[in-house]
Parts: structure tokens; C-alpha cells; sequence
């Protein structure tokens, strides 16, 4: 049987795996616009990228509001574990997401593809404000979790 | 017929400690759909192959249907990402009800 772990270590597991998908995007899309820009090369319609897309930015969404839930359950302390060294990962994703962008820029790709990849950029930056701001502000004795944080959020 | 109850025992974890499984299962959930998500990138690399020639040569009619499968995936993972979402806040509101956040 597993020894117990404690509610900080899940929340570090929490914060890892959270990464672990940001990174997994990225990899993933760097490998679809090549994909997507071989088939445009071949005279094929990649009609199913706004799609993906839209998976992709709707994920980093559902990752925003889930964090914004684990500050709450741990109390505001989850800046504990959201170092200046992972905002910095994060911000190389956002740039690596961003050379992307121009990349479909300068190939004059659909703009409704190029209008996805934005909300996807966005989505990340609102991410990294997030833990920017859980960086700068104490961690204080939040009186309840559920009404500091409701999955209403600014989306 | 009553409802069958689970009989005690000393080794059944408390309230707490199941939320704390509970978010463990939802961190390793996570982390599943991301390799699943390497995954099709790995599928995606192998598909167009390291020169961009489409090694196995799909036909037009195979490449969209692969279009199609990863649509679908990513899709689907998106779907797993709002149930996972779902589920911390029924985990919150368990961990609130039984003082965990106090």
C-alpha cells in the first residue's frame, strides 16, 4: 500500500502535471503546423486546424480555472511551489507559440487559424499573469476556498 | 432491501486522505492525457517523416482520415480536460465540508 502523501505534495504533483500538459501542447503543435504546412505544400485542405485548435486553446482554459482551484485549496500557498523558474518555462512556451504565429503570418494561412492560435497565446499569457501574481502577493488565510474561487472565471 | 454497508476497518483511509487521492487521481489523470498528447505528436513526426516525404506514402483519402483520427483525439482529450475540472470542484467541495482547507 502507498504511504499517504501530504495535501502540499499533491498540490506540487497538481503544478507538475499541469507543465507536463503545457509542454505536451506545444510539442504537439510545433509537429501539426509542420504537418499542416507539408500537406499545403501536397495542395491539401487542413480544414481540421481551427479544430484543433480550438481543443487546444480550450484545454489551456480548463487548466487556468483548475489552477485558479488549487490556489484556492491550498490556501493562497500554492506559490510555493511557482517559481520564477517556471514562469520562465512558461514564457518560452508563449514565445515558441508565438514564433509559430508568425510563421502563419508569413505564410498568409487562414485567418481564422491565426485568430485560434491567438486565443491559444492569450491563454497561456493569462496563465503566466496568474502565477506572476500568486509570485508577488502573501500567502493569506483564505476564509472559504469555494466562494474566493468559483469556475466562473474571466472566461 | 437496505442499501449494503462497507463494514469498518482500521486501514480505510479518512475523509482527508481520500481528497488528497482524489487530487493525486486527477494529477496523474493529467499527466496521462499529456503523454497521450506526445503521443500524437510522436505520430505526427512519424507520419510527415524527418524530410516532410510522407514516407508511407498515404494516399489524399489516408491523409484526411488521419486528419479526422487526430481531430478526434484531441477532441476527445479536451472533453477528459472539462471532466477533470469537474471533478477538483467536487473535490473542493468535499475538502470544504470536511474542514480540509482549515
Amino acid at each position: 500500500m502507498n504511504q499517504p502523501i501530504s495535501k502540499l505534495e499533491v498540490m506540487k504533483r497538481c503544478i507538475h502535471s499541469d507543465f507536463e500538459m503545457d509542454q505536451a501542447i506545444l510539442r504537439f503543435l510545433t509537429h501539426y503546423t509542420i504537418y499542416s504546412l507539408a500537406n499545403q505544400v501536397r495542395g491539401l485542405p487542413m480544414s481540421s486546424f481551427p479544430r484543433i485548435l480550438i481543443s487546444l486553446s480550450t484545454i489551456q482554459k480548463y487548466h487556468y480555472e483548475k489552477i485558479k482551484l488549487y490556489q484556492a485549496l491550498s490556501l493562497g500557498n500554492l506559490r510555493l511551489f511557482v517559481s520564477s523558474n517556471l514562469i520562465e518555462k512558461l514564457d518560452r512556451i508563449e514565445k515558441e507559440v508565438n514564433d509559430i504565429v508568425r510563421l502563419m503570418e508569413a505564410l498568409n494561412y487562414d485567418p481564422l487559424v491565426r485568430r485560434h492560435l491567438d486565443d491559444l497565446v492569450q491563454n497561456v499569457q493569462y496563465k503566466i499573469r496568474l502565477y506572476q501574481s500568486m509570485l508577488q502577493s502573501p500567502a493569506k488565510p483564505w476564509i472559504s476556498p469555494i466562494i474566493r474561487c468559483s469556475s466562473k472565471g474571466s472566461f | 432491501m437496505s442499501m449494503p454497508e462497507i463494514p469498518k476497518n482500521k486501514h480505510r483511509p479518512s475523509i482527508e486522505e481520500t481528497v488528497i487521492d482524489l487530487l493525486e487521481s486527477i494529477a496523474l489523470e493529467e499527466i496521462s492525457l499529456s503523454h497521450l498528447i506526445n503521443a500524437q505528436a510522436e505520430n505526427l513526426q512519424a507520419f510527415v517523416g524527418e524530410n516532410l516525404d510522407f514516407p508511407t506514402n498515404p494516399s489524399s483519402t489516408d491523409i484526411l482520415k488521419f486528419n479526422v483520427t487526430i481531430q478526434r483525439i484531441m477532441e476527445t482529450i479536451m472533453f477528459k480536460e472539462l471532466f477533470l475540472l469537474r471533478k477538483l470542484e467536487s473535490v473542493i467541495q468535499i475538502g470544504t465540508q470536511t474542514d480540509l482547507g482549515e
